[in-house]
Parts: C-alpha cells; sequence; structure tokens
C-alpha cells in the first residue's frame, strides 16, 4: 500500500506546480465521434422522414377524394365505384317517361367510409373482448403460476413465436378450418339458442328493400361474416397482449404482492390487486392491441366476408378498412376511386398513430403509479 | 484484531469469566475448541459462540430469566428453515412476549427478516422453502397441516422496509384488509378507517383528503398509513420489518413514537438493523447470529449488562 501510494503522488504532480504550462481544456476534434454522430442523427432522421414521406403522399395521392367529399367522407356509407344509369323517378316514385321512353339519371361515383370505419372497430372491439381478458389470465399465469412449475421460459417462448407467424398462416386457418366450423357447428347452435329470444332477432335477420317493399330475410350463415373475422383478430393479438401485459404485470413491486398477501388477500385478490397496480400499462397493451386488430390486413380479408355495409349482425359479412385497400385497390383505376382508398388509408394510419401514441404513453411514460 | 485477544482465557476483561460461569454448560464447551479452529495459527478468537456458530454449530441460547417470566403470546419452538440447500434459520426457540415491542437485531443476513416473515408463513410464496420445527400464535399451531393461511395472516398485521401503499385512495388502503374480508357497510369501514389513522397518528394529517390518492403522501406518511392498514384488523401481533430502513431521520422518530403509542394495544415483534432503534422503541430484544438466537433478554439488560461478550460487543458496535 505504502508504495502504491507514493508512486501515484510522485506520478501525477499538478501541471503548475510543476512549472510547465497548464494544458488546454479546449476539445480536440475526434473523426471517429463525429462519424458516428453523424450516422445516427442519419438514421434517426430517415425514420421520421419516412413518416413524413408517408403522410404526405397518401395526403397528396388522397387530396381529389378530400377536396370532393371533406370530413362528411367518415360518416358517409355509399360506396359506388362507377357510374350508375337508372330510370329516372319522380317525387311520387313513378318512373319518369318521356316520348314514350323512359327518362334515365346518371349518377355520379360516390365513396364513404363509414362503413368501413365501423367493421374495423366492430371487429377490433369484438376481438379486445374475447383477447384481453384471455390475455390477462396467461399473463398472470405467467408471472404468477408458471415460475413455481419451471415453464414460464418455454411458454413466454411460444407465447412469442404465436406473434411471428404470418398473417396469411392465420388467414388460411381461418378460411379453410375455423369458417366451415362456424358455418356447420358454432352458427346453426346459436342461432338455435338465441333465435327465438325477444330482442336477438336482428343477429340472424335482415330487412332489405325489394322492389319498394321492406322484407325481412334470414341472413345465411356462411362462416365468413364479423365473428369469424374477430375471432382470428382475437387470436391473432393475443401474443402481444400477453407479452406486454406479463411484463407489466412483473414489474409490479413484489412489496405491492406482499402487502395484499400479508393483509390476509386470497390469491385471487392479490392478482386483483396486481392488476389494480399495473393499470395503466395494462391499458397500453390493449391499446397496441387494438393497433394490431384495426391494421390487421391479410388474415381479416380471407375471413371477413368482404361486404361494405353496415350490419349489426355478427353473422353478416362485413368490411375494414384494411380489407378494402386489399381488395379493391389492384383494380382500381386513378380518379376518384384511387384517391378514395387512399383516404382510407389515411384515416387508418392516423387511428393507428393515435392508439400508439396512447398506448406509449401509458405503458412507457407511467407504467407505474406516480410516486415510484 | 489486537493482539491481546490471544486466547478468550487471557482476556484482560474481569467480568468475563464470571459470566462464563453463570451458564457453563454453554461456554467451555467451545472454548475448549476455538484453538482447533484457528487453521493458520492466528490469535486465537475472543467470541467462542460466534465462532462456533461459524462452524456450523448451533449453541444454546442465553435466554434471561426476565423473558420467561412473561406471558407468551408467539411461541417459536426449534424452528428451522431452508431456502432450497442452504439453511437460513438453526432452531430457533424464543417466546415473544404478549403486549409487549419486541425487537430482533443481528448483522445482515442473520435471519432476522426470515424469522419474521415465517411468523405469517409470507416465506411460502418463496419457492423452495422447507420449514421443521413449529411456531405457535396464542396456542394455535402456525405450520399445522389444514392451517387456512389468509386466516392466519388475518390475523396478523405486517409493515414492509419500503413503504408500499397500494395505488388507491388513502381510505381505500387502511380499509383493505376488511374490504377483502367482505365488510360493505360504509359507516363500519369509516369508523374503522378513522380510528386506525388516529392510532397511526396520520388522521390529522389525511383527515381532510380521504379520497387522494395515497401515492402523494411522503415517504414517512405513507409509512404511517401502512402501519395504520396494518393495525386496521386490530391484530394479535404486529409484524415490523425494518420500518424506518426507508425514511429520513425525522420520518424515522415519528414511526418510533408511533410503535411506543401503539404498543400499549398490540404486541409488536420488529426486524432493526439499527441497534439505538432497538434500544428506544423495545422492551425485549433478541440478538441473533447466522441463523441462530445468540442472547435474548430485556432490552435494557442486554444492552447495559449482556450476559454475552458477543452481545455486548455487538451492540457497542465492536463487531458485527
Amino acid at each position: 500500500m505504502t508504495t502504491d501510494a507514493s508512486a501515484i503522488s510522485a506520478a501525477a504532480p499538478s501541471p503548475n506546480a510543476s512549472g510547465g504550462p497548464a494544458r488546454s481544456l479546449r476539445r480536440s476534434f475526434r473523426f471517429g465521434d463525429a462519424m458516428l454522430g453523424l450516422v445516427c442523427r442519419g438514421s434517426a432522421a430517415i425514420i421520421a422522414l419516412m413518416l413524413g414521406a408517408l403522410v404526405l403522399v397518401l395526403l397528396t395521392s388522397a387530396m381529389p377524394a378530400i377536396k370532393q367529399f371533406g370530413l362528411g367522407f367518415l360518416v358517409s356509407s355509399e360506396w359506388r365505384v362507377n357510374e350508375l344509369e337508372r330510370p329516372l323517378k319522380d317525387a311520387a316514385g313513378q318512373v319518369v317517361m318521356e316520348d314514350g321512353e323512359i327518362v334515365m339519371e346518371t349518377i355520379k361515383p360516390a365513396f364513404g367510409a363509414l362503413p368501413v370505419i365501423y367493421g374495423t372497430a366492430m371487429s377490433s372491439l369484438i376481438a379486445l373482448a374475447i383477447a384481453v381478458p384471455l390475455s390477462f389470465g396467461a399473463a398472470l399465469f405467467l408471472v404468477r403460476v408458471a415460475p413455481t412449475l419451471r415453464i414460464a421460459g418455454p411458454l413466454s417462448f411460444l407465447i412469442e413465436f404465436l406473434a411471428a407467424i404470418p398473417s396469411l398462416a392465420y388467414g388460411i386457418w381461418g378460411l379453410f378450418v375455423l369458417a366451415p366450423f362456424l358455418q356447420s357447428h358454432v352458427g346453426p347452435a346459436i342461432k338455435a339458442t338465441l333465435e327465438n329470444v325477444p330482442g336477438l332477432r336482428w343477429m340472424f335477420y335482415e330487412s332489405v328493400t325489394i322492389a319498394g317493399t321492406v322484407v325481412e330475410r334470414p341472413i345465411p350463415i356462411t362462416g365468413r361474416d364479423m365473428l369469424c373475422g374477430s375471432l382470428v383478430l382475437a387470436i391473432m393479438i393475443l401474443p402481444i397482449v400477453t407479452s406486454v401485459s406479463r411484463d407489466v404485470l412483473k414489474a409490479v413491486p413484489r412489496t405491492q404482492i406482499e402487502g395484499t398477501l400479508a393483509l390476509g388477500a386470497t390469491w385471487w385478490q392479490s392478482c386483483v390487486a396486481m392488476l389494480r397496480y399495473g393499470r395503466s400499462g395494462l391499458f397500453g397493451a390493449v391499446m397496441l392491441g387494438l393497433a394490431r386488430a384495426a391494421g390487421e390486413t391479410m388474415a381479416i380479408t380471407m375471413v371477413i366476408g368482404n361486404n361494405n355495409q353496415i350490419n349489426p349482425s355478427p353473422f353478416a359479412p362485413a368490411q375494414t378498412m384494411a380489407s378494402l385497400l386489399a381488395n379493391e385497390f389492384a383494380e382500381a383505376s386513378e380518379g376518384l376511386h384511387q384517391a378514395s382508398l387512399l383516404y382510407v388509408a389515411l384515416v387508418l394510419l392516423v387511428m393507428s398513430l393515435l392508439f400508439n401514441v396512447i398506448a406509449r404513453r401509458l405503458v412507457v411514460g407511467k407504467a407505474s403509479p406516480a410516486g415510484h | 484484531m489486537p493482539a491481546s485477544m490471544t486466547h478468550p482465557h487471557s482476556h484482560p476483561q474481569p467480568g468475563s469469566d464470571s459470566r462464563s460461569d453463570a451458564r457453563p454448560e454453554a461456554r467451555p464447551e467451545v472454548a475448549v475448541r476455538a484453538p482447533s479452529a484457528l487453521p493458520r495459527g492466528g490469535p486465537a478468537s475472543a467470541y467462542p459462540i460466534i465462532d462456533a456458530i461459524k462452524r456450523g454449530e448451533t449453541p444454546t441460547p442465553r435466554i434471561h430469566d426476565s423473558v420467561r417470566a412473561e406471558p407468551v403470546i408467539l411461541a417459536v419452538n426449534n424452528f428451522q428453515l431452508w431456502y432450497g440447500q442452504s439453511k437460513a434459520l438453526h432452531g430457533i426457540t424464543m417466546p415473544v412476549a404478549k403486549g409487549k415491542v419486541t425487537a430482533l437485531i443481528g448483522p445482515s443476513g442473520c435471519g432476522k427478516s426470515t424469522l419474521l416473515r415465517s411468523v405469517n408463513r409470507l416465506n411460502d410464496l418463496i419457492e423452495g422453502v422447507r420449514v421443521e420445527g413449529s411456531i405457535d400464535l396464542n396456542g394455535n399451531s402456525v405450520y399445522a397441516r389444514g392451517v387456512d393461511v389468509i386466516d392466519l395472516r388475518k390475523r396478523l398485521g405486517m409493515v414492509f422496509q419500503k413503504p408500499n401503499p397500494f395505488p388507491m385512495s388513502i381510505f381505500e388502503n387502511v380499509v383493505y384488509a376488511l374490504r377483502i374480508s367482505g365488510e360493505r357497510n360504509k359507516k363500519a369501514l369509516a369508523d374503522a378507517c378513522e380510528k386506525a389513522l388516529r392510532q397511526a397518528a396520520l388522521w390529522d394529517e389525511v383527515k381532510d383528503r380521504l379520497k387522494a390518492s395515497a401515492m402523494g403522501l411522503s415517504g414517512g406518511q405513507q409509512q404511517r398509513l401502512c402501519i395504520a392498514r396494518a393495525i386496521v384488523s386490530e391484530p394479535e401481533v404486529l409484524l415490523l420489518d425494518e420500518p424506518c430502513s426507508a425514511l429520513d431521520p425525522i420520518a424515522t422518530l415519528r414511526i418510533e413514537e408511533l410503535i411506543h403509542e401503539i404498543s400499549s394495544r398490540y404486541t409488536v415483534l420488529i426486524v432493526t438493523h439499527n441497534m439505538q432503534q432497538a434500544a428506544r422503541v423495545s422492551d425485549y430484544t433478541a440478538f441473533m447470529y447466522l441463523g441462530r438466537l445468540v442472547e435474548y433478554g430485556r432490552t435494557a439488560d442486554l444492552f447495559q449488562v449482556p450476559q454475552l461478550r458477543e452481545t455486548e460487543d455487538y451492540v457497542t458496535g465492536r463487531f458485527g
């Protein structure tokens, strides 16, 4: 020890004491640091630029539709791709004749996003209603039970593996396995059970106007409908919601759990306390799931039936924003149709961004309650 | 280590020999073995009991007669605990006096927190924990087969090292134990909340904001809230696990005053690494070392006239 101390004091005399000129503290230029700084800044800028460019391209190409429909686009349920010629009717509903010929009127193409906004929202919400309880249950199992059984690792891996399966695989499974099963077993069973329950008739019958009269007809159960789409979505968002909730629950301090148990809480009551402690993070997990469900394209296109109409029945085919784009974009001619599709894409982008921003703020910003 | 402490028998302190004579069955045995336990030929230790413990033995603890004279609320009997392969508690036998404050002191890793958490079976949560021996709470065995752990924990209160208020209102924090027991009566809940908060010396500070989040309280207030939460269902024993270790000196002082006040109503078992705190708040003190009880007696005796030199040097800060 003694020798070390003397060596240090001898080797590090102060510059001024030794009589030499004081060393400058001015920062010298380091090439490597400068390059790395440049590369990092550039990479970060590219991400922002890409998002900006995406929004810009969508905005400019959707501009014709934005100009024509404005925000009314969001609440209109018309979706008429081609010009329509039909007999002109007068106020009494009679076909107008002139010189013995039927007078025709031309109806311009019109576009409105309400059915797809409805389809997206409804399918996502049903998917969440199914997936969230399952995810929270699975997350609680992974955090509270699995470690004692030594299966937390393999299970976590499986759940993350589920998230990596391409959505097309889910779509094919939904189309060839789930939809036929729903059509042959689940749909008829539900219909037989609930058909005659007062107030649930809307689930199985729809009213249509045929030749001026309103007719009620049964909705054919095809298996490719809102229910099937929502189920496939639920399965697809299960992994992400589970793994984020698992991380949130894992972050609940041990003292919180022990605190409840020490007061005589049952296993279930302490789990409720855990969920309550992580509630903002769990809400973030749900929002992430919602964003994923709303943006999901391939699988939902295959199973939702692709009918651009609002029908409250879960057995009616529907359409989401993403499935509409997948279905029509390749065939859309330039002009208003394409612009309208891009307008839909813009709406979807803005919605997803909002979901993500909210989710991020909740998960990252307030993972634990204030004061900790 | 000073050269004068070459052998226990040559220790200059005059009282040491007479004290060891008081319980001859414990000391001569270890004193004789001491020289053989010096592999490097260094000086003999002045702490034969500590040395024996370090060799893996379990010397008979020195339990003062004053302890045995008290009515017992919690009887720990030859209690042993293993974390997997490693043994954390070696046959602890200690009665805890009813209506008194008993402090557990000892260096880190001596098992004092483990012992405390064994009383309300919080160690059950840790994987690989195995116990032997018994703990009796008011005559009911804690570790017997078929014991409802939930009911057991409802009879005990516990406060942890770091304040752990739940992320809900102050009111809901205090009445949590009653809520999970199914109490719905608003009047009963409000009365119990006020009583517990008054006993925890927090009522005047929070009575106007019972609906506010408990997370907004200061650290000391949070810990007093946790004490209120622990005493709301009038536990038979209040377990305090280093309740002041995360608090500043002023908050610590308030908690100590509070422990003093509630000790008239509750039996308190407190773990502390702060010997001044043990001396200030407790009636009885148990000194533990490496999972063994070393000496246990009235706090005043243990700090002023301990029977063992190990205890004396530990409480005066000369070792440990």
